[in-house]
Order: structure tokens, then C-alpha cells, then sequence
């Protein structure tokens, strides 16, 4: 297949790889400053909570629009990255999980109770988010088998 | 010795699900559907099941790294109902209340994925050895 092509010439595919690389590397990048970015914003919730910064809860709010873009930039970068199908899957229920979290408050004068999962949803988050840092390493690291299954 | 590792198991489903609870009634309490009362009175129950994992996996010779998570899931749930005092003196100590909550969360699935393993592994074991005896008999 590569008849016609001189010696050390890179293979057309190789710019392709080079991408994939620097995806998966930004993908773990991103999905540990997410991590950390959910870890502030728990604690941001506990300031609110104990009257730190007042009955305001805008700085707990106001945070998850800084950082949350950070979801649907993991879901980019797993494609980009060719991850595995089932970690694919994994990002993009973060990203709607997370679309999910924002949206819970806004229900909090007609129906309280649902408004009240949204600290529940909270755990689905940070357990896919740290499912993903941890893991995804892994199995994108030397001697783990190539993504796309 | 099976029954006590699948009783290991029930115990730490029931930690993690009672984590879960706890934080939906902490929920509550923020969006005015209920009281914070509710939430601190179910706490106190909740953070003492870390007693029955630590019991449990001793009695299901779970592995010491496994028993010596459960010591550390007791004393940082312990923690959780203490970090709330400091509110009035050092309320960013406080603040670490939800923080910490996921850390137990995080200790309790992996005790719960633990304590599964060992079973599931106990259970094939028991079936892989069973088998070739009973061809030969």
C-alpha cells in the first residue's frame, strides 16, 4: 500500500494521529480541570450554605457559567480524540447532566421537590467526572489497546 | 462466609444509598420543600452505618486495605457532622460540609464495587472448583 511513497516520508495518516494525540491530551487536561472546577463549586455551595457570603447564592451559580463550558469542550475532544464508544457516551451524559444541574433551580418555586435533585444530580456529575479523569488515562495510556470500538 | 460478603455488599449499597438520601434531603431543605432538621437528624443515622462496614467486612475477611477504607469512611463521616459546628467561628470550615460529602459518596462506591468483587469472585471460585469435582466424581 505504500508503494510509490520514498523512504521517511510521513504517512498521510500521520497529521490525523498527530490531532487524535493532542485531543486525548487536552481531553485529560480538561476533564481534570473540571474535576477540580466541580470541587470549588461544592465548596462554593457550602459557603452559601453556612452564610459565608450571604443568602446570595450568585457566586455558586455565577461559577458553574465560568467552567461549564468545559462539558461540551469534552465532548469535542473526545470525538476529536476517537475515544472509545462507551466513554463517548460517558462525556456526553456529563454534558447533559450538567445542562440538566442548571436547569433544576430555575424549578424551585413550582416544584421544590424536583428543584431539590439538583443536589442529588450534583453527585451523578462529579461521579461521571471523576469516572472519566481517572479512567480515561488509562486507557489511552502506552500499552492501552486504540480507541473507536 | 459467602452469606457475610454478600451482607458486606447489602451494607455498603445501603451507605451509598443513604448518602444519596441524605444529600437529596439536604436538597429539600435548600429549595424550602423541607426542613434542615430532617436532614441533620437522618445524618446522625447515616454515618454511623459506617460501624456495620467496617463490621461486616472484618467478618467477611474482606482484606485489610478493604476494613482500613471502612475506618477511614467512619471517621471522615464523623468529620461530616462535626464540620458543621465550626459555623459560627470558622464558617469556611464549615463550607467543606458538601465537599466532604462526596468524599464519603466516592468511599462508599468503592467499598460497594470492593465488597461486590469479592463476592462475585468468592461465588465463581466456588463454582470453578466445584465443577471439576463433580466430573470426577
Amino acid at each position: 500500500m505504500t508503494a510509490g511513497r520514498p523512504p521517511g516520508e510521513p504517512s498521510p495518516s500521520m497529521s490525523s494521529d498527530q490531532t487524535a494525540g493532542l485531543a486525548r491530551l487536552g481531553y485529560v487536561v480538561v476533564a481534570w480541570a473540571f474535576l477540580a472546577c466541580l470541587g470549588v463549586q461544592l465548596f462554593l455551595v457550602g459557603l452559601d450554605i453556612f452564610e459565608v457570603t450571604g443568602e446570595d447564592v450568585g457566586i455558586h451559580r455565577d461559577f458553574a457559567y465560568v467552567y461549564g463550558w468545559l462539558a461540551p469542550a469534552l465532548v469535542l475532544l473526545g470525538v476529536a480524540a476517537r475515544l472509545p464508544r462507551r466513554t463517548l457516551l460517558l462525556t456526553t451524559a456529563l454534558l447533559v447532566l450538567f445542562a440538566v444541574q442548571t436547569y433544576l433551580p430555575s424549578l424551585a418555586d413550582e416544584l421544590p421537590n424536583v428543584a431539590a435533585l439538583h443536589a442529588v444530580n450534583a453527585i451523578a456529575v462529579v461521579w461521571i467526572s471523576a469516572t472519566l479523569a481517572v479512567t480515561v488515562p488509562r486507557r489511552i495510556g502506552p500499552g492501552a489497546e486504540g480507541g473507536g470500538s | 462466609m459467602q452469606s457475610l460478603r454478600y451482607l458486606f455488599v447489602a451494607v455498603a449499597i445501603l451507605f451509598v444509598a443513604g448518602i444519596a438520601y441524605q444529600v437529596f434531603l439536604a436538597g429539600m431543605a435548600v429549595f424550602g420543600a423541607g426542613v434542615w432538621s430532617s436532614h441533620i437528624d437522618f445524618g446522625y443515622l447515616v454515618t454511623i452505618v459506617p460501624v456495620l462496614l467496617i463490621l461486616t467486612a472484618w467478618l467477611a475477611k474482606a482484606g485489610r486495605r478493604t476494613v482500613w477504607l471502612s475506618v477511614v469512611t467512619l471517621v471522615v463521616a464523623q468529620v461530616q457532622t462535626i464540620l458543621p459546628w465550626f459555623r459560627e467561628d470558622v464558617p469556611w470550615i464549615s463550607a467543606l460540609h458538601p465537599v466532604n460529602a462526596m468524599v464519603i459518596f466516592g468511599l462508599g462506591i468503592v467499598l460497594a464495587r470492593r465488597a461486590w468483587v469479592l463476592a462475585r469472585s468468592t461465588s465463581s471460585a466456588a463454582a470453578g472448583s466445584s465443577a471439576p469435582a463433580g466430573q470426577n466424581a
